[in-house]
């Protein structure tokens, strides 16, 4: 079963039109990445059946997103990009409120995620810094034994030290085949250590959705002359980089001139340069 | 709905304790004025209100947002606002009425007291009846516009009439027509919980 199915998405603003086919696999985490205004929050806004979208179909944890989908959110622990919790309520209070929100809300494990993540009871969480705000959001998500996480940005404003617990933290949670995750950031590299699958979405569109390692296996970042590099075969090249030292190029190694060293491409500069490529 | 009335008091208990403070300072002079209008209708106008001002931190918070993530129709977003409305009207309308009881039955004056029953609703409610709707499809900047032309009006209203008109026993005042001002502020309060459930459920959040 797919924990998320889009098919046809279209939604269109003044100025924005997103298009957009997505499956997330059960039992596994996809990363979406994406630049300020590529849709990423127009997608899990959709999917949380938040805006109404112009076409296209959503299903969730295999029920359709329409108008009777709040029940099915019992199952999805959901991370927005600013907490987005009420500023004057404590955490302790909180989890009082979400116990009366949340059919399976785990007091127990709300507590104890509190405390690993080194967050007061008794503060009220508009006190908190940015970083402490999203780690009470995660606390939330995860608290209600949720089977899909919808996380946009979670890691934004964290330290290196509390990103990578975190980051643990959701690991952990797809321990669980039956658990999966759909997490949006800028952070590539907290991405490359936890997804399965990587989308890369550029202007509303979706340049590819591929599993993370086959990526790495299909490409290779070849450093070449500029004369080197037009001798390529167009149709090998995912997108380049031009420097007065040379040209750095994604290539497809099924397509490279034997012989051609490729390095290990990093997702960052796959998606860098495939966006480059895509604005010409 | 229960989680959402439980941080609604939270709320109310955090932002409205100053506002509780002076309704109660309110009631208190109402009663010892011998039936000041304004001191009388104030606190339960702002009973009505205070849930309705909740929506501005929530706003800021982005909790309708994130509320709109979690098991909770936006239906049960609604009708947990205008319980709560209702709730926090009937408390300072009970505790206004309790407050003038003792001092008008004694003195034979339960017409009066029955006036008051009638015109506090039509406060009480008819406020926030205009400013959920609004609030709720424009956000909060819009719904206090609304909130101020109340005041604006109950104001001039007030400034224009004897101060001890509630209490006074006068016939004309007293008339049938002052009967019918909680039927139409229930209706009014109603109608505007109707319009709030398809305005919300067709906003994007």
């Amino acid at each position: 079963m797919n924990a998320i199915e889009i098919r046809g998405l279209e939604k269109r603003y003044p100025g924005f039109e997103l298009q957009l086919d997505l499956k997330l696999p059960q039992g596994y985490i996809l990363g979406m990445i994406g630049e300020n205004g590529a849709g990423k929050t127009t997608v899990i806004k959709a999917l949380l059946g938040m805006i109404r979208p112009d076409a296209g179909e959503i299903s969730v944890l295999g029920h359709r997103v329409d108008k009777d989908f709040a029940p099915v959110r019992e199952d999805i622990g959901v991370v927005l990009t600013e907490g987005c919790l009420p500023g004057s309520l404590t955490a302790a209070q909180l989890g009082k409120v979400m116990a009366g929100i949340y059919k399976n809300w785990d007091a127990e494990a709300y507590r104890s995620y509190l405390a690993k993540l080194s967050l007061p009871a008794d503060k009220p969480c508009g006190n908190y810094s940015r970083g402490m705000k999203m780690k009470q959001a995660i606390a939330v998500a995860l608290s209600h034994r949720p089977r899909l996480l919808v996380l946009d940005e979670p890691t934004s404003g964290l330290d290196p030290v509390v990103r990578d617990e975190v980051v643990e933290l959701f690991s952990d949670f797809t321990r669980d085949e039956t658990h999966s995750i759909l997490i949006s950031s800028h952070i590539v590299s907290d991405l490359e250590k936890l997804c399965d699958y990587v989308a890369f979405l550029h202007r509303g569109r979706l340049l590819l959705c591929e599993d993370m390692d086959a990526l790495r296996q299909r490409f290779g970042l070849a450093q070449l002359s500029k004369r080197d590099f037009d001798a390529l075969d167009p149709e090998a090249v995912l997108g380049h980089r031009s420097s007065p030292y040379g040209v750095s190029a994604i290539v497809e190694r099924s397509k490279a001139p034997m012989g051609l060293a490729l390095e290990p491409v990093s997702i960052e500069d796959l998606f860098i340069l495939m966006v480059r490529e895509e604005e010409g | 709905m229960k989680g959402l009335l439980r941080k609604d008091l939270y709320m109310i208990w955090r932002y409205g304790r100053l506002l509780l403070l002076i309704s109660a300072l309110f009631l208190v002079l109402g009663a010892i004025s011998g039936g000041n209008a304004f001191f009388i209708l104030y606190p339960v106008l702002f009973g009505g209100v205070l849930p309705v001002n909740l929506i501005s931190y929530e706003e800021r918070d982005g909790w309708n947002a994130l509320c709109d993530t979690m098991p909770v129709s936006r239906k049960t977003v609604v009708n947990e606002r205008y319980l709560m409305t209702l709730l926090c009207f009937l408390a300072l309308y009970l505790i206004t009425l309790g407050i003038h009881a003792p001092l008008l039955l004694p003195k034979g004056r339960a017409e009066v007291l029955g006036r008051l029953a009638c015109l506090l609703p039509g406060v009480g409610l008819a406020a926030p009846a205009l400013m959920i709707p609004v609030t709720l499809k424009w956000g909060m900047e819009k719904g206090r516009l609304v909130y101020f032309a109340i005041i604006g009006i109950a104001t001039a209203v007030m400034s224009q009439i004897d101060g001890t008109w509630i209490t006074q026993q006068r016939a004309e005042i007293a008339g049938p027509g002052m009967w019918t001002i909680l039927p139409i502020a229930a209706a009014l309060f109603a109608l505007s919980w109707r319009i709030s459930l398809r305005v919300y459920e067709s906003r994007e959040l």
